[in-house]
């Protein structure tokens, strides 16, 4: 049971530098996410937590203790691969047991700790086999395996899903789930996917270019992401953004002209931005409706229809450029080729500047018209 | 077999594409033949053909230059090859019953050559060796002595160079496994030996051994202050085999080199991160990761290094020519002995029929165990 504490932790390879200077605090029993598209540092941070790279400047605290310049194997963390690195020559029993071979524990005490280990995993059955002979979905329990029964202070997971099919993977998911709230260790998990992030994490950490973009709940990040990049990477289907520009501007709201042609006001504290001439508008694919309800319509060319059964996603086209996703509810009757009308509401758009930092978030829904999101979060 | 393979396979894509093989195409069983044609002649001509001469020979009394007609001698070489015997000897004794002793006090036997002549069951033997068991002497004959010594000391050169080359090969394919800057240069220069000729390797190593000149005797002398005194690394029974050995090693390593660091390279990454992980230092993870990572390549390589040794001629050749007191004969050189130099031809012949057996025995075992491994 461990604090995870990072300082100013840099990284730089000869003079490129790749992770510039992260702050953050992972609390006792966290279950936190690191998130991002390729190459932002997420596996790099990890690796640095798990001592596999060296921190080139900052400071590492596991459990109060700084571990900065400490062995990977004296950090107390273990590690689960997306590679599942499990020694292809050791039977099941011999790779969950190998760390603590190599710290000279009792072969007794080996032994009951990997029969409790395999129990938690249900892989009693598999234990005198070798990884060759196992399934991918079995490799990556052995693989979790290991790291228990080392009992660590902090567990590590590097994308563990990614090489397996998308129904094992929903499955496994679960299954890390109800592990943490099992053990209750501190557990660090990297992904690239969101849907992960948003159905597993306390809290989920975006990442871009090195740098953290926002720390958070998974329902704090899809509720009032800092700026755009968040607010497309949370959410599944992505958010719609549109140009839009700006007619009038006062301290608390700004009217604008949307692509449509159609002209709105919206309430937001921009008195720290004066002078805008444009910005961004986002809508969640799922707060667009099909019916007129909503307080804007808009008139969409429908491209592709994509049937969930649950749910429909409709990509069209509006004002003839602007690339649009609606996510409607159950099957909907639009079909390829047509033109429609779809509708939402203004409390439910977000703002950002030029910069795409976050003007205003939309407004919560209130409880009991929270399917979408609901729908949303589970993927 | 392959050849069949690709017929099939470009029959069933004519059918598919409805086109009749023979209006358009040229029949593809002659064309592989006629492509296939000159590396079939080549090999027929160089390898089979000779192969199949030198086993017809093997069976005659074939010599190089030689008046005589050649006439079918049946086994007779290979019995002259491979016939072994053994002969138990009582001590003299005198009249008395006392048994005789010589001025040193050694006991005295009768002697070997009139035993063998008086007895036609050990005709054309002569001794190859003998031990001492009690006042008995048991005398080890054969009809080749050489032969079974070329064997003996081949066998020796085996099971010196195998292990000596194979962990030189492991450790510097690790050292240059290293990322470090200018490996590549390291690469080359442990490379280099392999491309350089044999012969000048020899020679150029003739002079490093040599007693007086020689620059390992001049480091062996530094290095000790002057106690260790010149050593006859070729000139000495003893050290000519290891000292040919220790030659081969370093100049054929660079190849196995080259295998064990692809063999390297094919270890993932992540395993030595998990071992990392897992508390493992450096020779834990070399035991437990990268030795059973390169189990495979390791049989290969051991493998190929043993029948490769087996023919060891060159540096024997260049450097002692066998000697000293047929220390470092081997089976091949032997072969060419009697084959070119002494001209007999049919014997030479039948010394190679004998070793391609050999060799073919270990390629055979070596395609079981990797078929063996395939299946499991």
């Amino acid at each position: 049971m461990a604090d995870v504490k990072l300082t100013k932790v840099v990284k730089r390879y000869g003079d490129v530098e790749t992770i510039h200077g992260i702050d953050l605090d992972i609390k006792d029993g966290e279950f936190v996410v690191f998130v991002g598209p390729s190459g932002c540092g997420k596996s790099t941070l990890l690796r640095m937590v798990a001592g596999l790279e060296e921190i080139t400047e900052g400071e590492l605290h596991i459990d109060n203790e700084c571990v900065t310049s400490v062995a990977a194997s004296r950090r107390g963390v273990a590690m689960v691969f997306q590679s599942y690195a499990l020694y292809p020559h050791m039977t099941v029993r011999e790779n969950m047991g190998f760390g603590l071979k190599m710290a000279k524990t009792d072969k007794v005490e080996i032994k009951r700790r990997v029969d409790e280990s395999a129990k938690i995993l249900q892989l009693e059955p598999l234990l005198d086999r070798k990884p060759k002979a196992l399934s991918g979905g079995q490799r990556q329990r052995v693989a979790i395996g290991r790291t228990i029964v080392r009992n660590p202070k902090v567990f590590l997971f590097d994308e563990p899903l990614s090489n397996l099919d998308a129904e094992l993977r929903v499955q496994m998911r679960v299954e890390i789930a109800k592990l943490h709230s099992q053990l209750k260790n501190t557990m660090i998990y990297v992904t690239h996917d969101q849907v992960e992030a948003m159905t597993m994490a306390d809290k989920i950490v975006v990442l871009r270019g090195g740098n953290i973009e926002q720390v958070g709940s998974p329902i704090e990040l899809y509720l009032n992401p800092v700026n755009e990049f968040v607010a497309g990477f949370i959410g599944s289907p992505r958010m719609n953004f549109f140009d839009c520009d700006v007619i009038a501007q006062t301290d608390d709201s700004l009217t604008l002209k949307l692509p449509c042609g159609e002209v709105c006001q919206l309430a937001a504290d921009v008195s720290h931005s004066p002078g805008m001439t444009r910005v961004k508008l986002g809508i969640r694919p799922e707060h667009l409706k099909e019916d007129q309800s909503g307080e804007i319509r808009i008139g969409v060319d429908v491209d592709v229809v994509e049937h969930l059964g649950g749910s429909t996603y409709v990509y069209a086209r509006y004002s003839g450029e602007h690339e649009l996703i609606i996510q409607t509810g159950g099957l909907s009757p639009v079909r390829r080729g047509d033109h429609c009308d779809f509708s939402f509401n203004l409390d439910q758009c977000h703002l950002f500047d030029c910069n795409g930092l976050t003007l205003r978030a939309a407004k919560p829904v209130p409880l009991h018209t929270q399917a979408p999101v609901a729908q949303a979060l589970s993927g | 077999m392959n050849a069949n393979t690709s017929v099939n396979s470009s029959d069933t894509l004519t059918v598919s594409s409805g086109r009749p093989a023979e209006t358009r195409r040229p029949p593809r069983k002659r064309y592989v033949f006629l492509m296939s044609a000159p590396a079939l002649l080549g090999l027929f001509m160089f390898m089979v053909l000779p192969f199949l001469m030198a086993l017809g020979m093997s069976f005659t009394d074939q010599r190089l230059l030689s008046p005589n007609a050649t006439e079918w001698v049946g086994l007779r070489n290979y019995d002259r090859l491979l016939n072994i015997s053994w002969l138990v000897q009582e001590p003299v004794s005198d009249a008395d019953n006392h048994l005789k002793r010589t001025a040193e006090g050694e006991l005295v036997y009768p002697r070997l050559r009139s035993v063998l002549r008086k007895n036609p069951e050990y005709k054309e033997f002569k001794e190859f060796t003998h031990w001492s068991f009690g006042d008995k002497r048991v005398v080890l004959l054969a009809k080749d002595p050489s032969f079974i010594q070329s064997i003996i000391n081949t066998l020796l050169f085996v099971i010196l160079v195998v292990p000596i080359q194979c962990g030189t090969a492991l450790g510097l394919a690790l050292l240059i496994n290293q990322k470090l800057r200018g490996i590549f240069l390291f690469r080359t220069v442990f490379f280099s030996p392999v491309v350089t000729s044999i012969v000048v390797v020899s020679i150029v190593w003739s002079f490093l051994y040599h007693k007086d000149l020689g620059l390992f005797n001049h480091y062996l002398n530094a290095m000790s202050f002057g106690l260790i005194g010149p050593v006859d690394w070729l000139g000495d029974p003893d050290w000519a085999m290891p000292s040919i050995v220790l030659m081969s090693a370093w100049q054929a390593a660079g190849v196995q080199m080259l295998i064990f660091l692809a063999g390297l390279q094919g270890i993932s990454g992540d395993l030595y991160e998990a071992a990392e992980l897992d508390g493992a230092g450096p020779w834990g993870k070399f035991v437990n990761v990268t030795l059973p990572g390169l189990k495979n390549t390791t049989i290969f390589v051991v493998i190929s290094t043993t029948i490769q040794a087996f023919g060891l001629f060159t540096q024997v050749d260049v450097m002692t020519r066998g000697g000293p007191q047929g220390s470092t004969s081997t089976v091949m050189y032997h072969a060419v002995t009697k084959g070119f130099r002494e001209q007999d031809i049919a014997y030479g012949s039948a010394i190679s029929v004998i070793f391609f057996l050999a060799i073919l025995a270990i390629a055979l075992l070596q395609k079981r165990f990797f078929d063996k491994r395939e299946d499991a």
